[in-house]
């Protein structure tokens, strides 16, 4: 972040795996030196099969961290943790593509979009319950 | 003298494991000990083994009749009552030996049957100097176990079942439709390999690939696969094979094998219901400095997706734009569009273009499409599609 003299933010540039990090310390109030089980928190993730460095998407769902895997890893998976930094739940994603957003619905469903367009709905356990086509 | 050697020969019969020369207790005198060699059975040493040749067997030659061949019609059979469209031709055979040498020939009749069943050759283990003849590749050998699946014969030969208990199998660049019960009876054993990559299912929606029930084909040298629930689909590959059978149209073939190709490999990315019409074109490409491509969606908020269009396409030829429920029915959409979404994409993006596909409740397709085959950073995803302002539809 880089502010000018005048107190204005001009731009602000921020890496994918910056922002990623930058969104787990807001979930983790800011407590980005989180020790988790005597380990860092990104130690942790990464002993769950999150590499930080690779995920596509962070997304704050109210109790829960939802951390996607990148388009590099291969498995376009889904991993939550809750605010103690527990692991909850993962997604296995059987569909060949890559999540694009991931919406909470008021059901206490879970609303995932692939980049091909489908749409998918889990459970608050991440389990898969429906599969929507959209063209 | 004579005596003697009667004796040692008696000897030798009575006990051959002692005194006959290949016994190496006695070959290895120069290993064993005096002592050893004195008391180690309790007799002299033998003489020297003798060999006695056999005399010559003559066998008086054997003569055989000649075996009668039959010429294979090479005539296509007209349909089979009670089922339409059902025309097949018996390919030539050939047969491979039990040293796995290919050889041309033709299969003799099978005693005590008649007709087609006559012509097929039986199949099973084949023994050696046995029945070399019936092992026929390109007959094959197929075993359709629950009605779908892939079927692999002994001798590498791929049959699939396609639906409505057809099989589309392959010989050099035709394409044959036969019913899976014909296969059957042409059957003997089924690979146990063969079905390794068959996806085990429950048939329950939401459950993945794993789950659907799909029937995976194989063609020559490729893998695709369709779903089950493609009823459509599934007439149309029976419709076409069966065409393609009475045409013998090769163009056609690898067109209709190439959608179920693409639509396969769609399903794997959840698509249940074929995307791209199978008796039309599909090509992949790959965008240059791609433009006028668009994306017609119901909510501005979910703009992105696999499926655009042309902007072109999405006018009447009068130069009229289509209405909404017009492009429904064109596209084949589960939605009836509202907004128009401009999309970008970068350079070097993979493209499948091909026709709309018809699907029941949704439109009858036609129109021409693009499926984005390229994977994205999220944030490189998000920059591909910005919806148009006042561009309702």
């Amino acid at each position: 972040m880089k502010r000018k003299k005048d107190n204005k933010i001009k731009t602000i540039k921020i890496e994918t795996s910056t922002a990623i990090k930058l969104a787990i310390s807001l979930f983790y109030e800011d407590h980005s030196d989180l020790v988790i089980d005597e380990m860092p928190l990104a130690n942790f993730l990464q002993r769950g099969g999150v590499d930080l460095n690779n995920a596509d998407l962070v997304v704050i769902l109210d109790e829960y961290i939802v951390i996607t895997n990148g388009i590099n890893t291969g498995d376009f998976g889904a991993y939550a943790f809750d605010r103690l930094g527990k692991f909850k739940w993962v997604f296995s994603n059987p569909y060949d593509s890559p999540i694009h957003t991931i919406e909470s619905q008021s059901t206490g469903q879970i609303k995932i979009t692939l980049q091909s367009g489908l749409v998918l709905l889990l459970d608050g356990e991440g389990r898969l319950l429906r599969k929507l086509e959209d063209r | 003298m004579g005596m003697a050697l009667g004796m040692y020969i008696g000897a030798a019969r009575a006990f051959p494991g002692r005194l006959t020369p290949a016994s190496n207790e006695l070959e290895k005198t120069e290993d064993l000990t005096p002592a050893q060699f004195r008391g180690g059975f309790g007799m002299r040493m033998p003489a020297p083994p003798v060999f006695i040749p056999r005399p010559p067997v003559v066998r008086p030659p054997v003569v055989r009749p000649p075996t009668p061949r039959v010429r294979i019609p090479s005539v296509v059979r007209p349909p089979i009552a009670g089922r339409p469209g059902l025309n097949w031709r018996l390919p030539g055979l050939r047969a491979v030996g039990a040293t796995g040498r290919t050889a041309a020939t033709q299969v003799r009749p099978r005693p005590g049957l008649t007709g087609l069943a006559a012509r097929i050759p039986r199949t099973g283990l084949i023994g050696r100097g046995n029945r070399t003849a019936v092992r026929a590749p390109r007959v094959g050998i197929i075993r359709p176990a629950d009605g779908r699946g892939v079927f692999r014969n002994r001798v590498g030969v791929t049959r699939s079942v396609v639906g409505y208990g057809r099989v589309l199998t392959t010989r050099g660049v035709r394409k044959f439709a036969l019913p899976a019960s014909r296969g059957a009876k042409q059957g003997g054993r089924l690979s146990k390999a063969a079905n390794d990559n068959v996806p085990p299912g429950n048939g329950k929606d939401g459950q993945g690939m794993n789950s659907l029930p799909g029937v995976k084909i194989t063609g020559v040298g490729e893998r695709f696969l369709i779903s089950g629930r493609q009823g459509a689909l599934s007439a149309a590959i029976h419709k076409g094979a069966s065409d393609l059978l009475r045409q013998r149209d090769r163009v056609a073939a690898a067109r209709l094998l190439r959608g179920i190709r693409t639509n396969a490999y769609l399903y794997k990315k959840g698509y249940d219901r074929a995307p791209f019409a199978i008796n039309r074109p599909i090509k992949r490409i790959v965008s240059g400095s791609a433009r006028g491509f668009v994306r017609i969606v119901d909510n501005p908020t979910r703009a992105a997706g696999g499926f655009i269009m042309r902007e072109r396409d999405l006018f009447h030829r009068s130069g009229r734009r289509l209405t909404a429920a017009e492009l429904k029915e064109k596209f084949a959409l589960n939605f009836t569009p509202k907004k128009i979404v401009d999309v970008k994409l970068p350079p070097g993006t993979n493209l499948i273009l091909g026709y709309a596909a018809g699907v029941k409740g949704w439109g009858s397709g036609g129109g021409r499409q693009y499926f984005i085959d390229s994977r994205f950073s999220e944030r490189e995803f998000r920059k591909i599609f910005a919806v148009r302002d006042g561009a309702d539809l």
